[in-house]
């Protein structure tokens, strides 16, 4: 074993060639139990930052002392609850610290290639929004008890969101009220009302992903109706449309609105989607629709979609379908054959 | 045997296993007990069809293939096998419903992987996505047809279904656990053999595991394959980056091709099928390189290089964005693409998605978390999506082969008749030259050249102009010439003035319309000058020095059909070398010729080694003379 990793190691370093900063992992976990213990030993904030502004001084002559040390510092810097401009400073002027020090891989993916042994800017972006988000928090607090609509417009949307996400019926109104157009601030505010048009709002708005995250709980804040009448909306995005067919597909067994759309909409452009669902309802009504659709329907794109549905399935009563398809001479004789071959 | 080594790891692996397992959970910004902040939402598998923001559901990607291959004849879904829960594994071969190029010989073929490690979300999307360009560019009648017609590719987004599927259902929590039976480097401390394993951060197959998210390391869920050391090849037991202890993230199986997954991929490569194969990849990520291995293979490791430059190149414009980085010929870890690699001597490789080392360095806002680079932002997925579906586009587009001139008319501008017009036409397995018309051109009169090739060499930009393919460097104008050898032997050449607006995206044909393809085909208007020694020369011929979009020149002598053989072979260079993998200038289309260019065959095509050695003298010391062309 022993042979092995040694042969490994010595490896990593011919074939990569040990670029400039590298440092074994053994040295890089020395370095950072020192700094662990040299950082313990600031006092205050402005010990800290001053340890920092150093260790910064330091970074390209003692690459791995002063990373290790920057790493550990920002950490207890983290505690700091209301830091000084020149703390935020320095822990900004971080942001794009390129490292120095580079060691192994940790994970087999990197084969041999050299990873950062710190992520001192990753850690300093992380001190940052914490001490952001803090404060950005009590000032949205602050302006929603001077019922100030104006303040909460000029307040980050990740605060404003979380103070959403606990805020009363009052504050909630307020929120509102200050009509931002922020999609993880509107997600929050439709779950924590239950309005629809909040829901309207955020889906007809171009595709974002705390939109598909409303879509994909939208059954567990809006009764069926409700959740149907939004995702069935003639003007929701075109990116949310699929997953809306999707989150439809769960409402087909608590209402029949939900299935009589998916199988209205089975020819149009998100057809498969509607197929899709249909197929995962498991619904027998649906099923019993869509083997009688294929039976009839023309050439085109519902009787491809509706096949689709079929072949998604995992009903054998839709393997029986699509047999049926298959056996009659009157069904188009191209789509026969390829669904001929699904059901080898 | 094997049965008895992992009797035996299980019987020693408690003792094996230190007690430092602990669940942990992803969070965007909470650092409580056991929390790992990412610094941006946690993604979760979302249910769209649709290519999102997002990483999409293992149903919705399956269905969306599903739909893919239900609408479109050149999408074909098969089952390629079964998954150690049994569920079925897909693949889709992508292409017309031939097995044969326009012309009559017999498809090239690629196969490109994804999914074999299950934490590793963006392969799928990646590989979904390039089937979804295909699906969406089919009628292009330029760059994607020629591929769909001309190149039988087999893809598989999802190699690793159970693992993909166990990690979608933990997407928010990971085990993390140290595990003495690990192959680390030795010196490593204990904290860095704390490998996140089970959960979102699960890399094996579900060999002896269950379905769910373990709850402790004794439980067995260590087990499971690492299905990229699985391959049946003669590292599947070097030691290296490998092991045989079944708990190990990297346990190679009872033995080489052990799993039905990697069954599963054999018969994908038995789809292409394999005795066609020109290229490999297996999607993975996080690195942002193309892993690679130099088999020992000259020819064949400078082109397995050069193409992966080109696609590094073809995913944003810059050619070091993806380095190439390739294992040497006595080295190997037992990854598939070393058994493609070694195996069939084709470029073979092992892609890994950005991002380098973590989400803080490549600039997504992340805090950096050193395992951060499986879990790629949502909002950074579909950019991703789209940079590699045009470097695997680039990649297929150069591996299904070097250009080559099949065809070139002249016409008189005055009243349109031709007198030159010529074709290679398929002959057995072979081409031959069919002249149909030479006549003497004559100097001072107005002609149109048309040229036809076999595949698209240009793409547009939205305005429609012709462009550079991201990240590619041809010349756009070929260089177009006359030359020959005057009746005392010497050697003269005029050079055509060319641009790249004359390059024909569509119409029907010479003299104005493309061949097949859009930019498949070329015209310009040229006119000879008086002191050109056209009326008594020995011979004449077009010389034509043009590369495709990804800067390959062309076959100088298509009599000879290109194939792969370790290398490029019937792909010959100006000097008849078959061996060079450069190609260049063809000649073969004789204006005015002393062997009569019926024949075709043979290094120098229709004009002879002798002429075209003295014609590539020519080269050195020519007389430069040009005329405005009217185009």
């Amino acid at each position: 074993m022993f042979k092995r990793a040694a042969t490994a190691l010595a490896l990593a370093l011919c074939v990569c060639g040990a670029q400039a900063g590298y440092v074994p992992r053994a040295q890089v976990e020395a370095a950072a139990a020192t700094a662990a213990i040299e950082a313990k030993a600031y006092a205050d904030e402005a010990a800290l930052v001053g340890a920092l502004l150093h260790a910064q001084s330091r970074s390209v002559v003692e690459p791995l002392p002063s990373e290790a040390r920057l790493l550990r510092l920002l950490e207890r810097l983290r505690e700091v609850t209301a830091p000084a401009d020149a703390t935020r400073a320095a822990v900004a002027g971080l942001l794009d610290h390129a490292p120095q020090t580079w060691t192994d891989p940790v994970d087999p993916e990197q084969r041999t290639r050299q990873m950062p042994a710190f992520a001192v800017a990753g850690a300093a972006r992380a001190t940052l929004q914490r001490w952001n988000q803090t404060r950005d928090e009590a000032r949205v607090r602050a302006a929603l008890a001077r019922a100030d609509v104006d303040a909460l417009r000029g307040t980050a949307p990740a605060a404003l969101a979380a103070v959403a996400a606990r805020a009363d019926a009052r504050e909630l109104a307020l929120l509102r009220a200050a009509d931002i157009a922020d999609p993880r601030l509107q997600r929050t505010l439709f779950e924590r009302s239950a309005d629809p048009q909040l829901a309207l709002h955020l889906l007809r708005q171009r595709a974002d992903p705390e939109g598909l995250r409303l879509v994909a709980g939208i059954d567990a804040v809006l009764a069926p109706a409700a959740a149907v009448a939004v995702l069935t909306d003639a003007r929701l995005d075109a990116g949310y449309r699929s997953a809306a067919r999707l989150a439809l597909g769960r409402l087909v067994v608590l209402e029949p609105a939900a299935r009589t759309h998916l199988l209205d909409t089975l020819g149009d452009a998100d057809g498969a989607s509607s197929a899709a669902a249909l197929a995962r309802a498991e619904d027998a009504v649906a099923l019993s629709a869509l083997s009688r659709l294929v039976m009839i329907e023309d050439d085109g794109p519902r009787l491809r979609h509706a096949v689709l549905a079929l072949r998604l399935s995992d009903d054998p009563a839709a393997r029986a379908a699509l047999r049926a398809f298959v056996a009659d001479d009157a069904r188009p004789a191209a789509l026969r054959a390829e669904v001929r071959t699904w059901l080898r | 045997m094997a049965a008895l080594s992992r009797l035996l790891a299980m019987l020693v692996a408690p003792a094996a296993l230190a007690a430092q397992a602990q669940l942990l959970t992803f969070t965007e910004t909470s650092r409580e007990t056991n929390e790992i902040p990412l610094g941006y939402p946690v993604p979760m598998p979302v249910d769209s069809l649709t290519p999102v923001d997002g990483f999409r559901s293992y149903a919705a990607l399956r269905a969306r293939l599903a739909a893919l291959d239900t609408d479109s004849t050149d999408i074909t879904e098969v089952e390629i096998g079964r998954t150690v829960g049994d569920r079925p594994i897909h693949a889709y071969r992508i292409g017309d419903a031939d097995t044969t190029t326009t012309e009559g010989f017999a498809e090239p073929a690629a196969l490109i992987n994804g999914g074999i490690h299950a934490r590793e979300w963006a392969s799928p999307e990646v590989v979904a996505g390039l089937v979804e360009r295909f699906a969406q560019r089919r009628g292009d009648g330029g760059f994607y047809r020629y591929l769909l017609d001309n190149l039988s590719l087999v893809v598989i987004p999802v190699l690793n279904v159970d693992g993909f599927l166990h990690t979608q259902r933990h997407p928010t929590q990971t085990l993390q656990t140290e595990y003495a039976g690990d192959a680390i480097p030795a010196g490593v401390p204990a904290e860095y053999r704390n490998y996140p394993r089970d959960g979102r951060m699960r890399r094996k197959n579900l060999r002896d595991v269950d379905e769910n998210l373990c709850p402790a390391v004794h439980s067995g869920c260590m087990n499971g394959v690492d299905l990229n050391r699985n391959s049946d090849s003669r590292f599947f037991d070097s030691g290296n980056q490998n092991s045989d202890d079944v708990g190990s993230l990297l346990y190679h199986g009872a033995f080489g091709g052990s799993e039905p997954e990697t069954q599963a991929l054999y018969a994908a490569a038995d789809l292409a099928p394999r005795a066609r194969l020109r290229f490999y990849a297996d999607t993975h990520s996080f690195s942002r390189v193309f892993f690679g291995v130099d088999t020992g293979v000259r020819r064949r490791d400078t082109l397995a290089r050069r193409l992966a430059e080109r696609m590094s190149a073809a995913t944003t414009g810059d050619a070091g964005r993806y380095p190439y980085d390739p294992s040497p010929p006595d080295y190997g870890i037992g990854s598939t693409d070393e058994y493609f690699g070694f195996g069939l001597q084709i470029p073979s490789y092992t892609l890994e998605i950005e991002p380098q080392s973590d989400s803080a360095r490549e600039g997504y806002g992340g805090y950096g978390y050193h395992h951060d680079g499986f879990i790629l932002p949502d909002a950074q997925i579909a950019r991703v999506r789209a940079e590699l579906a045009d470097a695997y586009g680039l990649g297929l587009y150069r591996i299904a082969g070097p250009p080559v001139l099949l065809s070139a008319q002249i016409r008189r501008a005055d009243d349109g008749r031709i007198v030159y017009a010529a074709r290679w036409q398929r002959s057995g397995a072979a081409r031959r030259l069919q002249v149909d018309t030479r006549e003497a051109l004559q100097a001072e009169v107005d002609y149109r050249l048309w040229l036809g090739f076999d595949k698209p060499m240009r793409v547009r930009d939205a305005a429609g102009a012709v462009t550079q393919y991201r990240g590619q460097n041809a010349p756009l104008a070929p260089a177009i010439a006359v030359e020959g050898l005057d009746r005392t032997g010497a050697a003269f050449r005029f050079d055509l003035q060319t641009t790249a607006d004359g390059w024909l995206e569509g119409g029907d044909g010479a003299p104005d319309g493309r061949l097949r393809y859009a930019d498949d085909a070329y015209a310009l208007d040229f006119r000879l000058p008086a002191s050109l020694p056209l009326a008594d020369a020995r011979r004449a011929n077009l010389r034509v020095d043009v590369q495709d979009l990804s800067g390959q020149a062309l076959d100088a002598d298509p009599a000879t059909v290109l194939d792969w053989a370790a290398g490029w072979s019937g792909y010959e260079d100006e000097q008849g070398r078959d061996d060079t993998d450069s190609g260049g200038a063809d000649r073969t289309q004789v204006l005015v010729g002393d062997g009569d260019s019926g024949s075709g065959g043979g290094g120098g095509g229709a004009l002879g080694h002798a002429a075209l050695l003295a014609l590539s003298l020519l080269g050195l010391s020519r007389v430069r003379q040009r005329i405005p062309s009217s185009r």
